[in-house]
């Protein structure tokens, strides 16, 4: 269907400026296109597809627009990665590329958002990418059930606007930091740790952080020793998803740079510079 | 002189979470990590009046020293 009927189509089936999914689901059947480029054509129109009512008072239809043409990478799809997808598809990002070489095992069902009974064994990025679609069908997911490796970063980060760091050791935060900083991605980094987590972002083309993570390399975590429970990667998953938004709607951003360290035993919240 | 050291997460098991401690002048990040005997592993982040700071920063009247063990886990 052309852009022009499918302006007429939204003008005749919108309610209040809102498109419902059984309308954009029945322009898409109409006009043999995906749902992801029907509800690129309402918002360009400047019609909301219902799911997103509730984030009008805080996103302009410009806004979800450029959310709806923006692409993240979540590298790593365990406690982190998975509450972040979640919330960055909610949020009507329109591309996500989810990276992990593992499958859920039983002591991940404490705290990871996709682990359940039904997808114990099941790799973790593939079952993220069709989870999601029965969340957002309009989010585009490409599953990669591979290690991050430097040798891939361009092809897989390349389409990348924003790197969501969702990994699990140094020497593997520290590659995927530079190779943000080589390829001029904003890298958003998380990490937990029992009742502890942290949180920094690192703007396109530094390496600020990438040099911190590097001098960590080889140092064990204390989540080695203390585990993580559910809540943790929860709260942090949440702190790199309005980071990242944050980062696509171009914001003014007093966060580069800057680590944050939040204490959920004793409720504290402490940050401090790395510039 | 006197600095404020400030412990975060598992280091201040068997230390404290901030105290103000007595240190000869010029004393080093380094000699102060020793001092409280924390391993070298277990300082990941080192902030001195909340900037980033090395283990080879020397240290002056009223600084605030910070320090956070390595966090690792997604």
């Amino acid at each position: 269907m052309e852009r022009d009927t499918l302006r007429e189509f939204f003008e005749l089936h919108q309610s209040g400026g809102l498109i419902s999914l059984a309308a954009a689901e029945q322009a898409m059947m109409a006009g043999g296109c995906s749902l992801h480029e029907v509800e690129d054509a309402a918002l360009a129109a400047g019609y909301l597809p219902r799911r997103y009512e509730r984030n009008r008072n805080l996103l302009s239809l410009e806004d979800q627009l450029k959310l709806h043409r923006s692409c993240v990478a979540v590298v790593g799809c365990g406690g982190l990665g998975g509450h972040g997808a979640e919330m960055l598809a909610r949020c009507g990002v329109g591309r996500l590329i989810c990276i992990d070489p593992d499958s859920f095992a039983e002591h991940n069902l404490n705290r990871q958002r996709f682990c359940t009974i039904s997808s114990l064994g099941l790799p973790k990025a593939q079952v993220i990418a069709e989870e999601l679609r029965n969340i957002n069908p309009s989010t585009l997911v490409s599953a990669h059930v591979e290690a991050f490796r430097l040798s891939r970063a361009a092809e897989l980060l390349g389409p990348a606007d924003v790197v969501v760091d969702a990994l699990d050791s140094f020497d593997a935060r520290a590659e995927l930091a530079a190779a943000c900083s080589a390829l001029g991605r904003p890298f958003v980094h998380g990490a937990i740790g029992g009742w502890y987590g942290q949180f920094a972002m690192q703007a396109a083309g530094s390496n600020s952080l990438g040099q911190w993570l590097s001098a960590c390399r080889g140092k064990s975590g204390i989540d080695e020793q203390l585990g993580n429970p559910s809540f943790t990667p929860a709260f942090i998953a949440s702190l790199q998803v309005a980071g990242t938004i944050r980062i696509l709607l171009g914001k003014d951003d007093m966060a580069w740079g800057n680590v944050f360290f939040c204490d959920l035993r004793q409720m504290s919240f402490d940050a401090g510079s790395l510039g | 002189m006197k600095i404020t050291v400030k412990l975060f997460a598992t280091l201040r098991t068997d230390r404290f979470e901030q105290d103000v401690l007595h240190a000869e002048s010029g004393t080093s990040v380094q000699q102060m990590i020793d001092m409280l005997t924390i391993p070298p592993d277990e300082a990941a982040i080192i902030f001195v009046n909340g900037r980033h700071a090395d283990l080879r920063t020397a240290l002056s009247d009223g600084d605030t020293l910070s320090i956070f063990p390595p966090i690792g886990g997604g």
